[in-house]
């Protein structure tokens, strides 16, 4: 279990980073979500024990990040948001050099599995430079997985992808999830984030604006349902009709045909309103609730500002 | 987890997993790489040339004075180490691999440690090496001393620490590799030519004691000059008024002190990840504040 408490990052007068904490058990698959600047990669790296929390600190497994970093690192896998590869060798040297640092046992085996995961096998004996931009990502990310980490923080892992090596990416996250792992990941790409995260947290200005479940974060900023309802008889009557529903909390007709209402009932009570509505003779030919996502949800709590 | 109790040797040497860079080193420098037309058709000119310099060891086997030949591969080692090891340290900030060093489980001195032994070992190949040709030459050498060899190499060997130590000292220090290549031949040639040209034109008031024992080519040429009727010596206590031993051993301990302060300070310099956030110096800081308020 990974708990965050309090983190501050300050340089002299500037705070990059205000009292973040949260917490996230194994499985869990964290998008981080901010603008450029806004802290993500403060805290990230804080957590990766390359920065000095200023206050504040974390733990992973009940190990304290500021008083035992050597055994943190050994249960971490950091990927930067810019990183370079060793040039002049081929990948498996690669990975036996850092799986060599890590004190890996069974290096060769290791390393095979690794490959495997990361669909790189048939890279095994090419040279780092002749990789493509996609394939030296998921090298960095095997690189990150030869010590077996508990904890997995990816900075920007899918920036200058294209759009196949960033599915391919999405699908090795996810699957790293399923592995047990806990995993941080810090994209712009929201709509991307939100299929395979089963958390978020947004961030501006060093302050975590929310945290949750992606459906309690989106449920957060938009409490009531939204419900575009589009009939072809007269509108007005069925804007009389709703009247007699607590449940609904506003009306707002956009045409002759299609109106938007906010519903704060359950599912089964919309469900009930539909048939209510349809029995009463209006002609409805659409009924769907207007889903909130991450990128609605970013765009209302934050300004843009950055740090 | 407990990491178990360690000695200094233990995780600076026999332990520490950075030793990874003697077999990254070894492959880098030592043998054919990749596609790199420059490493590549590097390694091939210094491959003819050393084929050269071996015929010429053969055939004149026995004429070439063979602490003249080490005294040559120091010359060679001067230029060669800031050439081949400037990029150590400063390449992987430029290359923006430096942070995967950073998080692994090591510490900045089993880093700079790590690097140093690997850099070490490649001089020391190399230095083997060149060796093999001169053998030949010194196996028909007529009235070689031995002992002269051993010191000669014991010199450039300690000399070859020094030289990696500030090499790695001034790459931890700079952020690109370029700038750091300058720097090291400048401080080389500092040390090397203008340095020992000042110190030489003190002579007449320090004798030639203070060159003679903290500079190789001093050192050599007092080993190649030993048992030689000297005709000139200088007025005021002389080097050759101090035995051969002597002057190599403080040499050596000099090399050592120079090694290991260099060493340090590179430790010292590798500060907590600063590649990625910029720092406001405070009196800026401090500045912005009183302007916002």
């Amino acid at each position: 279990m990974l708990e965050v408490k309090n983190l501050h990052k300050s340089y002299g007068g500037f705070t990059a980073v205000q009292g973040i904490s949260f917490t996230l058990k194994p499985g869990d698959i964290f998008g981080f979500i901010g603008s450029n600047g806004a802290g993500k990669t403060t805290t990230i790296r804080m957590i990766a024990t390359l920065l000095e929390p200023t206050a504040g600190t974390a733990s992973l497994n009940g190990v304290d990040i500021i008083e035992n970093p050597m055994q943190i690192r050994r249960m971490i896998g950091y990927m930067p948001d810019f990183f370079g590869l060793y040039d002049d060798v081929k990948v498996w040297e690669y990975l036996d050099f850092f799986a060599s640092i890590y004190g890996v046992q069974k290096r060769d085996q290791v390393i095979d599995e690794v490959l495997e995961l990361t669909d790189l096998t048939v890279k095994k004996f090419s040279y780092v430079q002749s990789l493509s931009r996609g394939m030296q990502q998921r090298l960095c990310l095997a690189r990150c997985l030869v010590h077996d980490p508990k904890l997995l923080l990816l900075d920007e892992p899918a920036s200058g992808l294209d759009p196949r090596a960033r599915a391919e990416l999405k699908e090795l996250i996810a699957e790293l999830g399923r592995m047990g792992k806990i995993v941080i990941v810090s994209s712009h790409i929201l709509p991307e984030l939100s299929d395979f995260c089963n958390c978020v947290g947004i961030i501006e200005r060093g302050n975590l604006l929310a945290f949750g479940d992606v459906a309690s974060v989106v449920r957060s900023i938009r409490p009531v349902k939204v419900i575009r309802l589009s009939c072809i008889s007269d509108l007005h009557a069925l804007e009389a009709g709703l009247k007699a529903y607590s449940s609904i909390q506003n009306f707002v007709g956009t045409n002759d045909q299609d109106a938007t209402i906010e519903f704060s009932g359950t599912d089964e009570e919309q469900a009930d309103l539909l048939k209510a509505l349809v029995n009463q003779g209006h002609r409805i030919i659409g009924f769907n609730e207007d889903h909130a996502d991450l990128e609605d949800v970013f765009l209302k709590l934050t300004t843009g500002a950055v740090n | 987890m407990s990491t178990p109790q360690r000695s200094l040797w233990e995780q600076l040497v026999t332990k520490n997993p950075m030793m990874a860079e003697v077999t990254r080193f070894r492959k880098r420098f030592l043998s054919f790489r990749g596609s790199s037309v420059a490493i590549n058709g590097g390694i091939g000119i210094v491959l003819v040339c050393y084929a050269l310099f071996a015929m010429a060891c053969v055939y004149y086997r026995g004429d070439l004075d063979p602490l003249l030949l080490i005294l040559f591969f120091l010359v060679l080692m001067i230029f060669g180490v800031p050439l081949l090891l400037h990029a150590v340290i400063a390449g992987e900030r430029e290359r923006r691999s430096w942070d995967m060093l950073l998080v692994a489980p090591i510490t900045h001195s089993q880093i700079v440690i790590g690097k140093f032994m690997g850099a070490m070992a490649a001089v020391l190949m190399a230095f083997g090496l060149y060796m093999v040709p001169v053998m030949v030459d010194i196996i028909f050498s007529p009235n070689i001393k031995v002992l002269s060899i051993v010191y000669a190499c014991i010199v450039v060997i300690m000399q070859a620490s020094s030289l990696t130590a500030l090499t790695l000292l001034i790459s931890s220090r700079v952020r690109r590799p370029i700038i750091a290549l300058g720097v090291s031949l400048a401080v080389v040639l500092l040390y090397y030519a203008f340095l020992p040209a000042l110190v030489s034109s003190m002579a007449n008031v320090t004798g030639n004691m203070l060159t003679g024992f903290v500079h190789p080519y001093n050192v050599l040429e007092r080993i190649r000059m030993d048992g030689v009727e000297v005709t000139y010596r200088p007025e005021g206590y002389s080097l050759y008024d101090v035995n051969t031993l002597t002057i190599v051993a403080t040499h050596v301990i000099y090399q050592l002190v120079i090694t290991v302060t260099l060493l340090g300070w590179a430790i010292k310099t590798l500060v907590f990840a600063d590649n990625e956030v910029k720092f406001i110096p405070k009196s800026k800081a401090n500045a912005r504040s009183k302007k916002s308020a």
